[in-house]
């Protein structure tokens, strides 16, 4: 038991959220996708710059968007200029954290309306490829010497929990045809596939076994928003506002490899630590929609057991089952995730957040679930598979 | 302690540590236990062990040629990571050997043979 209980002075609600395209190779620069999402997010909440008390920023390796100090590059963009504004990183747990640190400035009393921003451009700095950003993450003395990549650790990872919980390729596969189908509902969608199938994904090139072309997400730029604001000014701005019930972050061990590799750890201890602040102790039952974090197919499932909205080895089940369809009991990521909409690192995370806030308002169009919702759930993972974020909001 | 670790290496060792307090193991060796902060101290890592997890590389850099094989294998308490030298499945029997690689020691794995 690490997370202990925290004593908060203000409610805090979300009271408006903001998405760009993602893409591949967008024209805007990272300032203006990073104000495009700004904007979008103040217009839901019919506020301007000028209602603004400090700004949050969050991106992840400053090499994506070739701009040492990403976040006074970004600030300027996202309307932080003049303000109190702040960056967060926690690699890919980066988009969850924004509204986290978000909050922090306002359940303190600091400030009253807060601007939360994440972008991120991974098309055209990095040389001569995205991964290679990931070239100088390493621990010098034993992974270093072994090249490594991302999709070699994570191969890793999802051969373990697969060889531990008896999962085959085929109901892995099943995420990803879910989220790339669900994200034709998505108008940031940049891999919407209606028609892929099971049978696609396991033909798709091998790049590093077991993991293949269609088990990751793709890289996108693409920036996010939301609006945090007290409850006195969120009464004010509108008669739907999202409250942030519980906020949880935990950072394992950078030694990844001395680590249970089928279980999420980082994940169960940053959910405990947002389920106790939120009165959450039946997450099954009690959540109804989540965004668990699916840069990988595995993911969902590997984080889904972490969040306990599975039992250890049951997300595949419940997946199989339909369960974690958009019309099923519990909806896994209806917006159509990492996988569907694209990974904007940190901007990816921030887009769960803000579909969670749409999910909870109704305001979801094409991709609202079925049943009635009430708590959601966004969740992101970063680092060497070792920073979990994770944020409940309900109405 | 890295220097332990190359100096273990150049007299054809593998080493790791283990915690005073609690008993957790660490690769590479570390001062101070990831779990509990407790003082560790060195243990020399068992010759034989078996394969947790393992990838198949096909898409990589310029330094490797593809495809290639990248395992974690736990050699008595020790999980350890490693390029294998052949093909390998979870639960394979492997050892780790130290050799010259573009002039540094470093250690690989390779598969018991039962014949
Ligand atoms: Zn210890």
């Amino acid at each position: 038991m690490t997370s202990r209980n925290i004593n908060f002075k203000h409610r805090v609600a979300v009271v408006g959220a903001g998405l760009t395209l993602f893409r591949s190779k967008l024209l805007e620069t990272p300032q203006e996708l990073a104000w495009l999402a700004a904007k979008q997010a103040l217009d839901e909440a019919g506020l301007t710059l000028k209602d603004i008390d400090c700004v949050v920023i969050g991106s992840a390796p400053d090499a994506f968007d070739g701009v040492h100090m990403k976040g006074e590059y970004l600030a300027e963009g996202a309307g932080g200029i003049h303000k109190p504004a702040v960056r967060v990183f926690v690699g890919g747990a980066t988009g969850v954290f924004v509204p986290i640190a978000a909050w922090w400035h306002v359940a303190s009393g600091l400030c009253k309306k807060v601007l939360a921003v994440a972008e991120e451009k991974m098309s055209h700095a990095a040389r001569p490829h995205t991964q290679y950003v990931f070239r100088y993450i390493w621990d010098p003395i034993v992974e270093k010497p072994l090249n490594p990549n991302l999709i070699w650790i994570f191969a890793m990872e999802m051969h373990r929990y697969m060889y531990k919980c008896g999962v085959k390729k085929e109901d892995i596969a099943l995420v990803s045809v879910k989220n790339k189908r669900n994200a034709c509902g998505h108008p940031s969608a940049q891999l919407c596939m209606p028609d892929i199938t099971v049978d696609d994904v396991l033909k798709s090139e091998v790049l590093v076994w077991p993991v293949q072309l269609y088990d990751i997400s793709p890289t996108s730029d693409g920036a996010a928003a939301v609006v945090l604001a007290s409850e006195e000014e969120a009464r004010r701005i509108t008669d739907t506002p999202v409250w942030i019930k519980g906020i949880g972050w935990t950072l394992d061990t950078t030694h990844w490899t001395n680590r249970d590799l089928a279980y999420p750890e980082y994940v169960r201890r940053a959910a405990e630590m947002a389920y106790r602040m939120a009165g959450i102790d039946n997450p099954r039952k009690q959540i109804d929609v989540a965004e668990p974090y699916d840069p990988f197919d595995y993911k969902e499932l590997h984080h889904m057991e972490g969040l306990g909205l599975a039992k250890k080895c049951e997300a595949p089940v419940l997946t199989r089952e339909g369960v974690t369809q958009r019309d099923g009991d519990l909806p896994i990521n209806p917006s159509g995730g990492l996988l569907g909409i694209g990974n904007p690192i940190a901007a990816a995370g921030l887009m769960k957040v803000a579909e969670i806030f749409w999910q909870l308002r109704g305001e979801a169009g094409a991709r609202q679930v079925k049943k009635p919702v009430y708590t959601g759930l966004a969740q992101a993972w970063g680092d060497l598979m070792q920073a979990g974020t994770v944020i409940v909001m309900g109405v | 302690m890295s220097s332990e670790l190359f100096a273990a290496l150049k007299t054809g060792r593998l080493i790791g540590s283990r915690c005073k307090n609690c008993g957790r193991t660490h690769f590479p060796p570390a001062r101070r236990c990831a779990r509990c902060g407790g003082e560790m101290q060195l243990e020399e890592i068992p010759k034989r062990g078996v394969v947790l997890t393992f990838s198949e590389v096909y898409v990589s850099s310029p330094a490797f040629t593809p495809p290639y094989v990248v395992a974690i294998a736990q050699f008595g308490d020790f999980k350890v990571p490693g390029m294998a030298a052949d093909k390998v499945e979870i639960g394979d029997e492997v050892e780790w050997e130290v050799a010259d690689r573009h002039g540094n020691l470093w250690y690989f794995f390779r598969t018991v043979k039962h014949y």
